[in-house]
Order: C-alpha cells, then structure tokens, then sequence
C-alpha cells in the first residue's frame, strides 16, 4: 500500500477513523457528554474530508494536471466527479450532524451508535462514487446500504421505524441480489471487474451482446431500487416515513448523490453508447418515475410521505438527463452536458430535501415530527421567516423561478432537448406542473389557513434553524448565480468523458 | 456609462420589499410610505424614459447587456431593452402601481410587500430581451400575485389562487420546452437575434407549428382567450381590490405583450397559419364574455367577463395584419389597463365601505354618492368606448384594421361593441338610479378624499388619452409597425407560393 492509494480514499477513510473515535467514545466517556463528543468527533472527520477534497480540486489549478488520481490497482479513482460528488456528501453529512444536534437530542441513540453509522455510510457513498471496478463497487454499495439499514430502525420502540428498518433491508437486500447478478454477467461476457476494462472490452465487439445488455439492465434495476425510481419506488415513502426524520433527510439527498454517480460512471465509462437495451430501461424508468412519483404525492395528507414521493419524481428528473445519454451517441459536448446537468441538480437537490425535511423537525409540536398537512396551518403567523424558507423550498421543489430548482430542471431538460428526448421533456415538464399542486398544498396551510388548535410548536434551537436558513440560502444562490457550480459539474463530467 | 435605467426601473420596488420586509406590524406608517415613495419613484424613472424614448430609432433602447450564466456554447445574458411596445407596458404598470398601493392602504404589511415584488416581476418581463430572463420574470412574478390572492383574497381564495397558478403554469412549462428548443436550435436565448433568426433559419414547418402553439397557449392562458378564460372570474373576484386592480391591469397584457414580442415575431409563418382560429376564439370572446357579463350580478364578476371581451379585441386587432388593426390592439391594452383598473378601484370603494358588491345590493347611489356616481360615469363610458374618452381610438382602431382581412369577424366584434353599451348601462343604471333600495345604503357617504388620491389621476389619464391617443400612438407605432411587417411577409410569402 502506497501513499498514493492512501490519498485516494482519503476523504472517506477520513470518516471511517471518526466513525471508530466515536463508537469508543461511547464507551469510554460519561453518558452526559457523549453526544456533544461525538458531534466534536463528527464534525472533526468531515472537516478533514473537506480539506482533502478542496487540496485535490485546487492542485489542478497550479500544475494543470489532471486531478484524477488512481489507488490500490485502479480499484478506485479520485477524479473530478469523486470529488464534487464527495463535496455533496460531506455537505448533506454535515447539515444532517448539525441538524442531529437538536433532532436527536437526548435520545439514547445518539450517544454513540448514531453518528458512528451516519459517517460510516456517509463513507460507503464516497467509496461508491469513485469505485472503478465492481467489487469495490458491491462493497461500497453494501457498507452505505447497512448503515443505512441500522439508522432507519434507530428507535428500536418505534413500531414504525422497526417496520421501515425491516422494509428496506429485504428491499435492499434483494436489490442488492440484482446487482451481484448482472455483475456476474458482465464478468462473463468481458472477462474483467474493471469497469473501463470493460468499456474496452464492449467496444471491440467481441463480447456477447445480449449478456452485457442484459448485465447492464440489471445493474440499472439495482441501482434504481437504490435511488427510488418507479416501479422500484415502493419502499420509499413507508421507510421515509418511518426512519427518524433527520435520518429521513440524510438518506433522500446523499443516496440519491452517491447512487447516481456511480450509475453515472458506469454509463460513461463502460456503458456508453454501445449498451443497447439499458437506455430503453432507463428511458420507460424515468417516464415512469417523473408521471409516478408526481401523481402519488398528490393524494398524500402527511407532508413527510409527500417529501418521499416528491424525491421520487426528483429521481425520475435526473434520470431523464441521464437517459439523455443513450441518445446523444458519440457526442463528448452533448454527452458532458447531460451528465453535468444531473449533477448539478443532484447538488441543488441536496439542499431544498434537505431543508425541506429539516423543516418538518423544526415545525414538529410536542414529541413528533410536523407530518400531517394540517400540522402547518396558520405557522406563517407564529414563524414568518421559517415559513418563508419552507415556501423557498416548496417552490424550489417545484421548479418556480428565481430558484435552484427552477435552474436545475432548466439544465437537465436543455440537455433532454438538445439530445432530442422530446418525449421525456414533455413528460418532466408537465407532470412539474401537477408538483406545484402537492407543493403548494404546504404553503396554502402556512399562509392562507387559520391557526390550528393543540400544542405549539416545539422550541427548536439554534441548530434546526441553521440548517433550514443555511438550505434555503443556498436554494437561492445556487439558482441566482450559479455559474462556478455550473463549471464544477462539468469539469466533474469531463474527467468521464473526453 | 449610462444609469442602468430599466435594471433600477425594475428592481428598486424588490429591494425595497426586501428592506421593508423584516419590519413588525407597528410600522405600518413606514411601509407603506415607503412603498408609495418608490413606486412613485419608479413612475418618474418610467416618465424618463418615456421622455427620453427615440420614436424614431429602431433598435431596441435604454440597453443593458451582462453575460449572466455561461452555459458552454449558450450564454444567457441579462439583456434588458425596451421598444415602443414595451415602454408603454412598462409606463402603465408603473402608473397603476402608486395607485394601487395608494388603494391598499389599509392592508397589512406583507400585502404591500408583495405587491412592491410583484412591480419587480412585472417590469423585468416587459424589459427582458433574454427568453431566460423573461421566462424568469415572467414565472417568479406569478408567486407574489398567488399570495396576494391567497392570503388576502375573498372566501373562495384558496381556490381561486391555485387555480390560477396550476392553469398559468400548465401553459407556461410548455413554454419553457420551446424556450429551450428554440434556444439550442439557434444557439441564442436574445430575442433580437431570434427575432431575426428563427424566421430564416429554415425550421421544418410542423416544428414551427408545434413552437408557436406552445408559446401561443401559455399566452392565450394569460391573455385570456376563450376557452382559457375559465381562471379569471374566479382569480378577479377573489383577489382583493389592488390585486384585481394590476391582474386585469397588467398581468393579462403579458398575454397579449407575448404574441408581439415573441410567438409572431419568432414564427410568423405559423402565426398566419393558426391566424384564422385565433380570430374565431378572439370573437368568441368578444361575444362570450359580453353575454356572460350581462347575467352577472356580482360587479367584479361582470368586469371580470368584461375583460374577456376587450382582451378579444386586443387579439383581433393583433392578428389583423395591417398598422392600424395592430396599433389599435396595442392602444386597446393600454386603455383596458386603466379602464378596467379604474373599475377595480371604484368597486373597491364600495366594497369597503359596505362589504358588498353584488348589484342588488346597490340602487340610487347617484343621490347618495354624487361624486362617485360621476367617476364611474366616466370610466362606465371608456368602458363602452364613447367618443372623447380613450376606449374609442383603440375600438375604433381595431375595427377599422381587421376589416379588410376578416370581415366576418369584424361585424360580429361589431355587434360585442353594442352589448358592452348593454351590459355597462345596465350595470350604472341599476346602481345608480332609481330610489335608494336599502335604507342603510343611505348614510355611506360620498367617496373621500383618500380615495381621490388614487381615482382622479387615472380619470384624468383616461380623458387625456381620449383626447391625445397619438401620446400612446406616436410611441408605439415603430415597434407595432415591424411586427406586422414580420407578419404579413411570410403571408405574403405563402400566398405567392400558392399563386405558383
């Protein structure tokens, strides 16, 4: 092991060292400052992780060398996409640490057990985004989906979060099955674990056809399960529902970032425009997803199912202009847009979920959450900025300008249409149209119902309110002046395809 | 350089909504001053403007150009221009808007605020010469309106608010695929450019056709064109007086701006080809929102449908093809702003004094309210288009102009001159005259002084305009005249192809 292999998974080695500070500080530290603590500890390990990946991106600026840089035989590569992807990782670990603060505060859990899987999974994702080869890919699937697992079924009284635990773990588990089986296929026809060894291997057209297309399919229903695309979507909103909802909050956002880099890399790298059948897959998957998700939210009353089935649309916009690439063939300029325009809308996503669900803690009354719709009447009244910032999000969600939703869609359905999907576009923009619908649900009880009786709201601290305010202002930033995220993204792409 | 005038002209009222908006309740006082001094303000960067604007010049004026977003090969720019037909959108909203406030008066802080965002939304869309930023305006502009009439609205207001944002926005994402069509095709977002470009560039006509529609229909949604008038009653009752007031003002004119800027300068061959449906719907409208405005008894209601019949005249005459047709519609956008807004404000009046505004509930008001009975004589007149008064250069105008193309329709417009007489006679006369029906209605009082503020100067505009249509006219005639050149050149170019 050199230090060259040590670098490349820095970032995530990172946080598995804090994951392991924090479990022994569970034991070795009074239970009253164990969670301050591990915050410490949480906060030290993604702050190392952001100085690794921020030395990385400024050291092309000096030498004009590319970034990228490979470990432990090309099993993993640091590039561009590894990066900016991580950067959307710490960031939804980070908001999601912070928010736990007040979220998970005095519960049992988060003396120890919490943080410690929130990073390890967090490390899985960063792993996975830069897996350049199946096995590493499995495994990183896998460290990501168990701590997962663990955090949905965190409040082991909660009947709900036991259910949504056991959900996705048979889910996940069979997803996983997927996964594994058309890796064992691809392995067949091309004879590598290399995924651009197996890029190579489909080019020279000498590997049987329909084992790799079928290999390829495989992996896409995998990965799907993994980001919540109809018709693979049915654990989504029982195990948003049920998980915590700050765990709720982490998983929409940093899943989706991690899952749709690796399907990303696969894609360009070794799909490309060779793979024959997947792109049809994809293409009925994300028709399916934008016309699926966007109808069952409207008829849901509690606003966290809502947010789930909403992330389920989302999914389903991304994958638009990530089928994009089956069309656009040889075309690097076409090929990098729509690679680039999902990954900026994974970033611009990341933060109005994340506030969204962020929100739902803050407004909670009493014990729970804020769930039900009627929960919200009248809160512009008593907390005119917090409301504001949830109207922020709602709109960003439904794509109204001058938000970071409105310019993300604008992205990914330029790509859409210059690679000349029109059926997806015209799909992806009316079916943003019915969101508006569901989305403004929330705002038309914050500002136009009258106050509801029973408990106040719960006092939150500093916290929560961070988290929603620091979301919201990125919503509007990332959609007002967005062109250095722009360029980042598509020097992300780049480092894919040349 | 110059003072960036259309940036100030469009922002001033949002950073003054934004500083305005962390004040409590208490300073009522200061927000809404402050409110009234900047759209005041606002007003005489607009008058500038209209001083300063070159009747002669044929570029767009007053230009701004930033590179704003670099998208690669597509750069959108914040591009800000106006032209004749622009300036006198933007010089109306800036009238109404002081005017509006002035009639809120009484309304909570967040009302005035909003309405400070939406002046913002408004002007940005009439000066954007960049399909991205107007697209931007154009929908974030929707958001302030929504909550006007949301928060503030009648009893249905919940309903009617998201009525009218699902049906505007349901227009408007189809718009926004073309936008993006249209923008790589040409590799532009500046309107300019594809205004020069797009009818040269040899698209396949069924994608022309397909283009115009999906801008058309998020403009007749707007404008509104029958069969998507269906939000409006419902929006205009609901809303409360200022938002009625800059809905049936300016926001409907978006429409209707839309076809002139965009949809027939962008694809004029498709524009004559959809040009004879457009013309039946306008007429439809003319006669439909006539007849319904008859059986109304509730005022605003009756205006509201009276809209849909003027608007009908406004695309008559836009899709006329001769200088005075079009001239006319644009004259006729103007004229309904202040008419139709003149209304809002007066049944305003009313409406708060007895919280009523059906027309049973009035009679004999003439006795009671001698002062009001006359401003509404007036704007009742304009309405109708009486000669002297600013309705009638603008009906006349259309008439004149779209009698030559579609004589047919044009005599059935005709007749919806006569049922406009109809219907706003019978509406004063039912109201005004004849004994006091309520005995109540007895001690209201005449219109106060407060009220004066905001109902004279628009009186005064209606009559000036009247008798000095060329001040609109003069200004507009440049812009209007290379629209309909744009139009009637690949007419002309369709029917010779057809002689051959």
């Amino acid at each position: 092991m050199t230090a060259n292999d040590l670098m490349s998974v820095m970032p995530a080695l990172a946080l598995i060292v804090g994951a392991f500070a924090v479990v022994a500080c569970g034991f070795l530290v009074p239970a009253a400052k164990r969670q301050g603590l591990s915050e410490f500890l949480c906060y030290f390990a993604l702050a190392f992780a952001l100085a690794t990946v921020f030395l990385r991106l400024f050291k092309e600026g000096e030498a004009g060398q590319p970034v990228a840089l490979s470990g432990f035989h090309g099993s993993v590569r640091l590039d561009e996409l590894a990066l900016f992807l991580t950067l959307a990782i710490i960031a939804a670990t980070g908001l999601t640490v912070v928010l736990s603060a007040d979220a998970m505060k005095g519960h049992e859990a988060a003396q120890g057990e919490y943080y410690a899987l929130l990073l390890l999974s967090a490390s899985g994702m960063m792993i996975l985004s830069e897996a350049q080869e199946l096995i590493t890919f499995l495994i990183a699937l896998e460290i990501l989906s168990l701590g997962l697992y663990a955090l949905v079924g965190l409040y082991r009284r909660d009947a709900r979060s036991n259910e949504a635990s056991i959900k996705y773990f048979v889910t996940g588990a069979f997803a996983s099955g997927f996964v594994l089986y058309g890796m064992a296929l691809l392995y067949g026809a091309t004879e590598t674990i290399s995924i651009p060894g197996i890029g190579a291997a489909v080019k020279t057209g000498l590997c049987p056809g329909s084992l790799v297309t079928v290999g390829f399919a495989l992996l896409t229903i995998g990965l799907a399960f993994k980001v919540g695309a109809v018709p693979f979507h049915q654990w989504v909103p029982d195990v948003y529902e049920g998980a915590p909802t700050s765990v709720t909050a982490f998983m929409s956002v940093a899943v989706k970032a991690a899952g749709f880099g690796a399907l990303l890399r696969l894609l360009l790298t070794a799909g490309g425009p060779e793979a024959g059948m997947w792109g049809d897959l994809l293409w009925a998957i994300a028709i399916l997803t934008m016309a699926g998700g966007n109808l069952l939210a409207i008829g849901q009353k509690s606003v966290k199912r809502m947010l789930a089935y909403s992330s389920v649309a989302h999914t389903g916009y991304v994958l638009a202009a990530v089928t994009s690439l089956r069309s656009s063939g040889a075309d690097a300029a076409l090929r990098q847009e729509a690679g680039a325009a999902a990954i900026y809308y994974l970033f611009v996503y990341t933060f109005m979920t994340l506030g969204a669900f962020t929100f739902l803690i803050y407004a909670g009354r009493g014990e729970s959450d804020a769930e039900d719709i009627g929960d919200f009447a009248g809160l512009a009244k008593r907390r005119p900025w917090a409301a504001l910032a949830m109207t922020v999000f709602m709109l960003s969600l439904a794509g109204l300008p001058p938000t970071a939703g409105f310019f993300g869609k604008f992205l990914l359905f330029k790509a859409a249409i210059a690679s000349q999907e029109y059926a997806l576009v015209i799909v992806g923009v009316l079916s943003s149209a019915v969101s508006l619908y569901y989305y403004l649900r929330v705002v038309v009880h914050m500002y136009m119902k009258p106050e509801g009786e029973g408990a106040q709201e719960r006092r939150l601290g500093f916290n929560a309110a961070l988290v929603v305010f620091a979301c919201a202002g990125f919503t509007l930033a990332l959609g007002l002046l967005p062109s250095k995220y722009l360029t980042l993204s598509y020097q992300s792409i780049a480092s894919l395809v040349r | 350089m110059a003072a960036p005038l259309l940036t100030l002209i469009t922002f001033l009222p949002a950073a003054a909504g934004l500083l305005l908006a962390p004040l409590k309740a208490e300073k009522a006082a200061v927000v809404r001053w402050t409110a009234l001094g900047v759209s005041l303000l606002v007003l005489g960067l607009a008058a500038f403007a209209w001083v300063g604007f070159d009747s002669k010049q044929e570029a767009m004026q007053f230009p701004e150009d930033h590179l704003w977003i670099v998208l690669r090969d597509v750069r959108i720019h914040y591009t800000m221009g106006v032209d004749g037909i622009s300036l006198a959108m933007i010089a109306l909203t800036a009238f109404l808007m002081p005017l509006a406030i002035r009639a809120s008066w009484k309304q909570p802080n967040g009302f005035i605020i909003a309405l400070l965002f939406l002046e913002t939304g408004m002007m940005g869309a009439f000066c954007a010469l960049d399909l991205f930023l107007f697209y931007v305006f154009w929908e974030a502009m929707l958001i302030p309106m929504y909550l006007l009439i949301g928060i503030w609205g009648g009893p249905r207001r919940i309903y009617a608010s998201v009525k009218f944002i699902l049906y505007t926005i349901v227009g408007s994402v189809l718009m926004l695929a073309a936008i993006l069509y249209v923008g790589i095709q040409a590799e532009t977002f500046d309107v300019v450019k594809l205004q020069q470009k797009l009818p040269e560039m040899g698209l396949e006509s069924h994608v022309q056709h397909l283009l115009f529609l999906a801008f058309a229909l998020s403009f007749a949604i707007k404008v509104p064109l029958f069969p998507f008038h269906t939000w409006l009653p419902d929006a205009h009752v609901e809303a409360p007086t200022a938002g009625s007031v800059i809905l049936a003002g300016v926001l409907l004119k978006m429409g209707t701006y839309g076809f002139l800027r965009f949809a027939i300068p962008f694809f004029p061959e498709a524009a004559n080809h959809y040009t004879p449906m457009i013309i039946a719907l306008s007429t439809i409208g003319i006669i439909y929102g006539s007849l319904m405005a008859m059986a109304q008894s509730d005022i605003k209601k009756l205006v509201a449908y009276s809209s849909v019949a003027h608007l009908g005249f406004c695309m008559l005459g836009i899709f006329s093809g001769s200088l005075q047709g079009a001239q006319g519609g644009v004259l006729q956008m103007v004229n309904h702003g202040l008419s139709t807004g003149a209304l809002f404000l007066l049944v305003g009046v009313i409406y708060e004094k007895t919280h009523r505004r059906g027309v049973d509930d009035f009679g004999g008001m003439a006795k009671v309210m001698p002062v009001y009975a006359v401003l509404f004589m007036i704007v009742t007149l304009s309405s109708i288009g009486l000669p002297g008064l600013n309705g009638f250069v603008g009906e006349f105008l259309v008439l004149f102009g779209s009698f030559g193309k579609h004589p047919t329709a044009t005599a059935i417009a005709s007749v919806g001159v006569v049922l406009g007489a109809v219907y706003m006679l019978k509406l004063y006369r039912d109201v005004f005259f004849g004994p006091v029906t309520r005995p109540e209605r007895e001690t209201i009082g005449d219109v106060e002084k407060a009220d004066l503020a905001y109902l004279l100067p628009i009186v005064a505009l209606i009559i000036l305009l009247g008798v000095l249509p060329n001040l609109v006219l003069s200004k507009t005639q440049g812009a209007v005249d290379s629209v309909v050149k744009r139009y009637n050149q690949h007419n002309t170019k369709v029917s010779v192809d057809r002689d051959r």
